[in-house]
């Protein structure tokens, strides 16, 4: 189970959690559907859905476990968030370019993770259906010049046309990555970690080794 | 005389014949100490024989020779051999686990127990009724009896776990908790049986990847925990679940009140458009009909983490309408049970679903209660 942390960085596999937060309508489905499944439906009668999807990346031989939780975008949900973020490596937060209100909602999430979560939590804000620039109400600079006052990422990205959802989602799991590396060194060696962090990212050793003690636990 | 002689010559025979079975036995029996020698030193070399032996290196060794005895066993050998030509099939898994848990193993089954034991004396804490333990599996090969518990708390509440186990809805405790102090050692023996429980299926399930080293690959990996839990927790889970209910009393009245004030609440009022009703329900809608069928709810708690197909309808619906369809389902069930039974997978399921599509599952049934319960 602990794998240690001078463990050889090639060769390990990252389980990640990460939740899709904002409001009704800004298209998190969408996006999320556009990446794992590269599907995309225009009508709003939609014939998609999904609401837990799942996507495997390597990245420079890191094995990336991607477990993508959607969130109910509707207000009188709002109160549930935390059953559903707690635990997450990352968060995406999406408002749609062209409505105000949903930047809005994002600040508010923004700030519920970080006084919830603090900084564990890798924060990506994202501005879809950049397809339609023309009725944009959300301006460019402010949004990425609020992201840099949090600590989180900006990305522009469209669903519709399959812009800038990879770089999203490969971005932040670079950053997720380099958290847990971070969280690792900082702990040490990390001993009996498993025992108080019973969830969470989990990094699993790719040689099955076989235990010659007893279970992982009894010793402790 | 021919009639007399016939019997002599019978009776000759007989003699020859019990001497050649008892010779035979003879053999037999040698053969299998040799067998069990053989056993002994294979586990011996699975295991590094220089290190100092703790408790549990002897316990495992010991067990794993209880299993290379038992594979040669027909049961297991057959499942194996199934295993083997279709290693993905996650029922032939299951069904291994299960016999194994449930047949021969009892040094096994021991390890089954220890939850049991930790369990009993709740009872003389909780107002619920935790008595009707099933009695200590046989403990084959020299293992500890488990120490004997007091009879006389559970003769009398017999009654009342019947009681309970009949009628869940119906039953009330006898007395409320007594006090703040009462509920602090609760939750303190809780965690103890949490822990256990953790503990044992840990070692259940490292001792399963060291005895069948077909299972350590990622798939198999992934599906142990799984069939291991549908073995292990059933003769547990009504005891469990007692327990857990009389730690959430005030939330699950809570939301009982909650569901009673809502029971005639529309469709429409749970934010449920008509096209997601499945079609007998539209088709009536205001008449009460039971929706719980159509969504496989009635399978909640236990099920829904094991079984697949009732995950479908749960993760491949669009977020925002997941809730909604999960409120109004919930409601026409009328269970505020599947609070406790909730928590209780929360806390015990392997930690590694959590993240998972079963965790997103369980995750999305407990917000539905707490949006529930925060509706008055």
């Amino acid at each position: 189970m602990a794998a240690g942390p001078g463990a050889a960085a090639g060769g390990r596999s990252f389980s990640f959690k990460v939740v899709l937060l904002g409001e009704g309508c800004v298209g998190k489905t969408s996006l999320v559907l556009r990446y794992c499944e590269n599907k995309f439906n225009d009508k709003h009668i939609t014939t998609l859905q999904a609401s837990f999807l799942t996507k495997k990346l390597n990245i420079g031989g890191k094995r990336v476990n991607l477990a993508i939780w959607d969130t109910a975008g509707q207000e009188r949900f709002h109160a549930l968030g935390p059953i559903y973020y707690r635990d997450s490596n990352g968060a995406i937060l999406v408002y749609d370019i062209t409505d105000e209100d949903s930047f809005q909602k994002v600040k508010n999430w923004v700030k519920e993770l970080r006084k919830m979560l603090g900084n564990e939590i890798c924060l990506c804000i994202v501005g879809n259906k950049i397809d339609l620039e023309k009725e944009r109400h959300v301006s460019v600079q402010e949004a990425e010049m609020y992201a840099e006052s949090v600590g989180a990422k900006h990305y522009h990205t469209s669903a519709k046309q399959n812009k800038g959802i990879e770089e999203l989602f490969l971005d932040l799991c670079k950053r997720m990555i380099e958290t847990v590396q971070v969280d690792e060194r900082a702990r040490g060696n990390g001993s009996s970690q498993s025992g108080i962090a019973r969830r969470g990212v989990q990094i699993i050793d790719d040689e099955p080794q076989v235990q010659s003690s007893g279970g992982c636990c009894s010793s402790g | 005389m021919l009639p007399a002689l016939q019997m002599l010559s019978l009776q000759q025979q007989m003699v020859e014949n019990l001497v050649i079975a008892k010779a035979r036995e003879e053999t037999l029996q040698q053969k299998m100490e040799e067998q069990w020698l053989q056993l002994q030193e294979a586990a011996n070399r699975r295991f590094s024989s220089s290190m100092a032996l703790t408790p549990e290196d002897q316990e495992q060794r010991s067990l794993y020779t209880a299993i290379l005895k038992y594979e040669q066993d027909d049961l297991s050998t057959q499942c194996k051999s199934r295993l083997k030509q279709s290693p993905a099939d996650l029922s032939l898994l299951s069904g291994l686990f299960s016999c194994l848990l449930s047949h021969h193993l009892g040094r096994c089954r021991h390890h089954c127990s220890l939850p049991h034991r930790s369990l009993l004396p709740l009872h003389n804490l909780s107002s619920m009724p935790l008595a009707a333990v099933p009695s200590t599996p046989v403990v084959e090969g020299g293992w500890p009896e488990p120490a004997a518990t007091p009879q006389t708390p559970w003769e009398s509440s017999f009654e009342d776990l019947e009681q309970f186990l009949a009628s869940p809805e119906g039953w009330a405790p006898r007395e409320p908790l007594a006090g703040l102090k009462t509920e602090m050692m609760l939750l303190e023996h809780l965690r103890g049986i949490v822990w256990d429980i953790h503990n044992a299926i840990d070692r259940l399930l490292s001792l399963m990847l060291l005895a069948f080293k077909r299972l350590n690959t990622a798939t198999s990996k992934d599906q142990c925990p799984a069939c291991l839990e549908e073995a292990f927790f059933p003769p547990l889970w009504a005891l469990l679940l007692a327990l857990y209910r009389s730690m959430h009393q005030l939330h699950e009245a809570a939301l009982a009140h909650s569901m009673e004030q809502h029971w005639h609440a529309g469709t429409a009022n749970m934010g449920l458009a008509s096209r997601l009703l499945p079609p007998a329900i539209a088709t009536q809608a205001g008449h009460h009909h039971d929706p719980v069928g159509c969504w496989g709810v009635r399978m909640w708690g236990w099920g829904v983490l094991l079984l697949p197909e009732l995950m479908v309808p749960i993760s491949s619906s669009r977020a925002d309408n997941l809730l909604p369809i999960l409120s109004y389902v919930v409601l026409q069930t009328g269970l505020p049970q599947l609070l406790a039974e909730c928590a209780a997978l929360e806390e015990l399921i392997y930690e590694g679903y959590l993240t998972g599509e079963k965790g997103y599952c369980l995750t999305s049934l407990q917000s539905t209660l707490s949006y529930m319960e925060s509706l008055q």
